[in-house]
């Protein structure tokens, strides 16, 4: 309660302060003695300040050493080498798995032709299951859920 | 007609021209050759076609990183501090308040590196500098530094712990090894997060390396999915939630008949196995009553595979596997 009435009250006083005229004092007091009075709301006086004055050593360049430069080259190039093997090696794993299903299909061909026909078919081939979840970084609280039964 | 216009033109576009022509006629002998030699065995077909079901858990967990990415991550994350602007502190958190003491003590417990002033360039972990590494993902660093108000109101017990089943705010994360890791329970879907895990089964009464994916003949009209869908069922019960993966087999696999594997009837030489695949999404294996003949089944990551189901098996299986 007297939290509310204490904003309350300040909020009134604000305008207040604000709207004394600053010309009525100059006439009686030396301007260079004046005080200056920290005028309007604080909020947008802060806000005012940081954006005149970011933080010190704002415009800080990346200044690299010759090694440095080097040693972050070396990097940068350890680091695509790297990606381009990931890729490459799972190219080279769906190239396999999509040659064994080809693989499997043209079998089913030669041996059953009624099969090959329902399995190159597109129909029935059902929507994708909503209860599939995404990987997390750790598992379950209550672990796999082994329980579940067919109604 | 055809011939007047031929002679007028050079030689070596009359070869040209008859190249061309070459694979046609080659493509009508062989056809009529594949016809002639097909019709008569198309009546009686050698193989018994049978299903097979390749049901996998997808991974649960996300990717182990590999240590260079981490060291790669960390560096990039170095970089990105010295060349960010600083937090404009005051701006945000009035000077003494309990929030300017919690960040403190946050900017503390996170390792005290800036990347500006007259340290910035000292950007490197030192040796035996573990604290980057986090297990419990930062859960330990952010209990002890964050200041709630309902420590208070924890009902702790005489040594100032947590009793079992008391609640607290932050859970602490589980462990991305499990109890089933530990006791290696290969029948468990909890083990191996971070891996695809393929459903095994094992025969009675058969000797050696004979864990394989459960299989059956194809019965009367059914086609591949249905037999697949039917497999599964017959072999680990209807409690499972699982998504049969399009029409198509992944795979296959030629079993030759023999005194081992006695031909069910005359004619036929060999069976083809067809991989159907699925995913399960809850349920486990039962296999109480299944009218396969099965005893024991495990849920196997590739190279457990390669372990259990012998070389031979391996092989014809290997290249549909993910490796992840």
């Amino acid at each position: 309660m007297n939290r509310i009435a204490s904003f309350f009250t300040r909020a009134t006083a604000r305008p207040v302060v604000a709207a004394t005229p600053a010309k009525q004092t100059t006439t009686l007091v030396r301007s260079y003695a004046k005080k200056v009075v920290q005028q309007g709301d604080p909020r947008v006086r802060m806000i005012r300040y940081f954006l005149n004055h970011p933080a010190e050593h704002t415009p800080r360049p990346l200044k690299f050493g010759t090694l440095r430069a080097l040693r972050h080259w070396t990097i940068h190039r350890a680091w695509q080498l790297f990606r381009k093997q990931q890729r490459e090696a799972r190219e080279k794993e769906l190239e396999r798995q999509y040659n064994k299903m080809r693989d499997a299909v043209e079998a089913l061909k030669t041996v059953d032709e009624r099969l090959y026909r329902i399995a190159i078919s597109k129909k029935e081939v059902g929507t994708f299951p909503i209860e599939l979840r995404i990987p997390t970084d750790t598992p379950p609280r209550n672990g796999w859920n082994a329980g579940w039964k067919r109604s | 007609m055809n011939a007047g216009i031929r002679s007028s033109r050079p030689l070596g576009m009359l070869l040209k021209q008859h190249l061309r022509q070459l694979p046609r006629c080659f493509a009508t002998s062989a056809t009529s050759a594949e016809a002639s030699t097909d019709v008569p065995t198309a009546s009686v077909n050698p193989y018994r076609v049978a299903t097979s079901v390749v049901l996998s858990r997808p991974p649960m967990l996300t990717q182990e990183l590999h240590p260079f990415e981490e060291s790669f991550y960390f560096y990039q994350r170095r970089l990105n501090q010295r060349l960010a602007l600083p937090f404009t502190r005051y701006f945000y958190i009035k000077k003494g308040t309990p929030a300017d003491m919690e960040w403190k003590r946050k900017q503390k417990a996170a390792g005290g590196y800036t990347g500006f002033g007259e340290s910035a360039w000292k950007d490197e972990l030192k040796v035996k500098d573990n604290d980057q590494k986090e297990p419990d993902f930062g859960y330990k660093r952010l209990v002890k530094t964050t200041i709630t108000g309902e420590d208070e109101n924890l009902e702790l017990n005489e040594n100032g712990e947590l009793p079992e089943g008391g609640k607290s705010r932050f859970e602490m994360p589980l462990s991305r090894i499990t109890e089933a890791d530990k006791k290696k329970d290969y029948r468990s879907l909890d083990r191996r997060g971070d891996r695809t895990l393929y459903f095994l089964v094992k025969s009675k009464g058969n000797a050696g390396p004979t864990w394989k994916f459960p299989v059956s003949p194809i019965a009367g009209r059914e086609n591949l999915k249905e037999g697949a869908i039917r497999t599964l069922e017959q072999a680990a019960g209807v409690n499972m939630n699982t998504w049969f993966v399009g029409n198509v087999p992944i795979g296959h696999y030629t079993n030759p008949f023999g005194p081992e594997y006695p031909a069910p009837a005359e004619g036929l030489t060999a069976e083809k196995v067809f991989f159907m695949k699925a995913r399960i999404m809850a349920g486990q294996a039962n296999l109480e009553n299944n009218l396969l003949g099965l005893e024991d089944f495990m849920w196997l990551t590739k190279e457990e595979i390669e372990e259990f189901a012998g070389d031979q098996y391996y092989k014809a299986v290997q290249h549909m596997l993910a490796s992840q």
